[in-house]
């Protein structure tokens, strides 16, 4: 399993390779690409920067386009944009909105589903795949392993490389790109949804509702083969980017170390992760 | 942009799982379309199956909800789709997942689709007003022969782009007065009916507890199943004139 990580600046991008990511991604600062704020977005000039550093290094970039938030006029600006990142080198796109998917079948990129475009069942997988060109797909946090196993299957079938989210560091139970609890346009509204009062968010926040993806899931993933995973909270300062990637290595590193202990046991070597990972971070030296 | 006065578009109600299966005339008589179906929760296909042929004897136009679904899911789905495909009311399925798109069109059934609330969101910004934002995909849909979007919203005012004629080719239905604000897979009536259940040992069981509680009320907003809502009561006075790409009204009890 390998490790994709954002980077929001050009200074990130050593770091975050030290630390031990093997590809990175970026969404692009006052444009209408990107599903993330324009904080933690990079200008174009920065773009064109980092794909040059990365490159240098060894790493993979890719370009977070998985907005879907473009009028008509914006919507052909974002195409040249993509296409502009495209010349300049960038290795994969990463895409929700099935018009910008059907743009792009026809241009020499490598396309990621975005987790904003949930896939949930194979049927989902199978339009895609048979309607567009995809070569990564990144499962939601809210399917389980064993409901993901034959999404996983097909994958490996038709060479689409799969990812998941690192369960430690992203995971809330609402389903992502279709929740206005956190999401600024439901606070934008003209009849605006105030704060709920504690005793209301404590029912239906995200700390009350389990987590599908948690460390259990997360060695399933592992033993079923998923190819990358992923770190993406743009808004993290760099030095917490960077603690967070080091500690996804350590998991990882882990992981392969109980395997060596226990090859042929991998209920024992489940049980031993799972009961041991969370209280690592913060308290392993890394 | 034009309006339409209040006359000139179709109303329909939103029936729950309780008020199928328990179905009166006199609730729809109002009514020209009845929306039944698990709009937003998979865990209720299978009882929607085993109550299927009661849908036979609604005397309206259906439009069947249908909501995001994982494998296990697929051959009830399957089976739902080709019963109600043959019905002769059922004039129009909603989809919030594009696997059951595909699924129809691997089933070969002609059947009108439509684009649920869930997945909507793909589509439309709700910021002040009715924002439509991603004309590529609207026209990609257009060309799978899908032209009709439903939506829930605090306020019927719609912003289009100017000279984007694809617009005029599709048509929107507005549901009042619930907004679905954040829709969960692990629904919080379920985690609380599983006491062993925790974050390292989930087990996706469901027991219908949905439909043994009543909605419960978090200050102004509402947890049915597995989606928190919010109840806009003042859009009922909006509903007067309305943007002409807003053709039909649906009403949750």
């Amino acid at each position: 399993m390998k490790i994709l990580s954002c980077v929001t600046s050009y200074k990130e991008v050593e770091l975050i390779k030290n630390a031990g990511a093997d590809e990175i991604y970026f969404g692009l600062s006052h444009s209408y690409l990107s599903n993330a704020s324009n904080h933690g977005n990079v200008g174009l000039k920065e773009a064109k920067q980092i794909i040059n550093l990365a490159h240098n290094l060894g790493l993979k970039v890719h370009l977070a386009a998985n907005g879907n938030c473009f009028n008509h006029i914006r919507y052909q600006d974002s195409l040249k944009i993509i296409k502009k990142m495209i010349d300049w080198g960038i290795n994969g796109v990463i895409v929700s909105s099935l018009g910008l998917l059907n743009e792009l079948k026809d241009i020499n990129i490598t396309i990621h589903i975005s987790s904003v475009n949930p896939i949930f069942n194979l049927q989902y997988l199978d339009f895609l795949n048979k309607n567009f060109k995809i070569s990564r797909i990144i499962l939601p946090n809210q399917i389980s392993s064993n409901e993901s196993r034959n999404i996983i299957e097909y994958c490996k079938k038709y060479r689409i490389e799969t990812e998941i989210f690192f369960f430690k560091f992203f995971g809330c139970p609402y389903i992502n790109g279709f929740c206005y609890l956190h999401a600024s346009p439901m606070n934008c509204m003209n009849y605006s949804v105030k704060t709920p009062p504690k005793k209301t968010t404590t029912i239906i926040s995200c700390h009350n509702i389990p987590r599908i993806l948690n460390s259990k899931s997360f060695i399933d993933f592992w033993f079923m083969g998923v190819d990358y995973t992923k770190y993406g909270t743009r808004t993290d300062p760099t030095h917490e980017k960077v603690k967070k990637v080091k500690f996804i290595k350590f998991t990882l590193k882990y992981i392969d170390e109980l395997n060596k202990r226990f090859p042929n046991n991998p209920e024992k070597l489940k049980n031993i992760f799972v009961s041991t990972i969370d209280e690592m971070y913060g308290k392993i030296k890394i | 942009m034009k309006c339409m006065e209040k006359s000139k578009f179709e109303s329909g109600i939103k029936l729950n799982f309780n008020e199928f299966i328990n179905y009166h005339k006199n609730i729809q008589d109002n009514y020209k379309w009845v929306y039944i179906g698990p709009e937003f929760c998979e865990n209720l296909l299978p009882l929607y199956l085993k109550y299927i042929d009661i849908i036979k004897s609604i005397k309206k136009n259906i439009c069947f909800l249908l909501p995001p679904f994982t494998d296990k899911n697929t051959t009830v789905l399957k089976n739902i789709l080709l019963r109600i495909a043959s019905y002769k009311n059922v004039k129009e399925i909603t989809i919030n997942d594009f696997g059951t798109f595909w699924l129809v069109k691997k089933l070969r059934l002609n059947i009108k689709i439509n684009i649920g609330r869930y997945l909507s969101k793909n589509f439309f910004v709700l910021k002040h007003q009715i924002s439509l934002d991603d004309p590529g995909s609207i026209l990609f849909l257009k060309n799978l022969d899908i032209k009709r979007y439903e939506l829930s919203t605090t306020h019927p005012k719609i912003s289009l782009p100017s000279g984007v004629d694809i617009y005029k080719a599709i048509k929107l239905t507005l549901y009042t007065p619930y907004v679905d604000v954040g829709i969960t897979r692990l629904c919080p009536l379920m985690v609380k009916g599983n006491q062993n259940m925790n974050s390292k040992n989930i087990d996706l069981s469901c027991n219908y507890e949905c439909l043994k509680h009543k909605t419960i009320k978090l200050n102004k907003f509402l947890l049915k199943g597995n989606v928190i809502y919010k109840k806009i009561t003042c859009i009922q006075n909006k509903l007067k004139k309305l943007p002409e790409i807003i053709d039909r009204i649906i009403h949750e009890l």
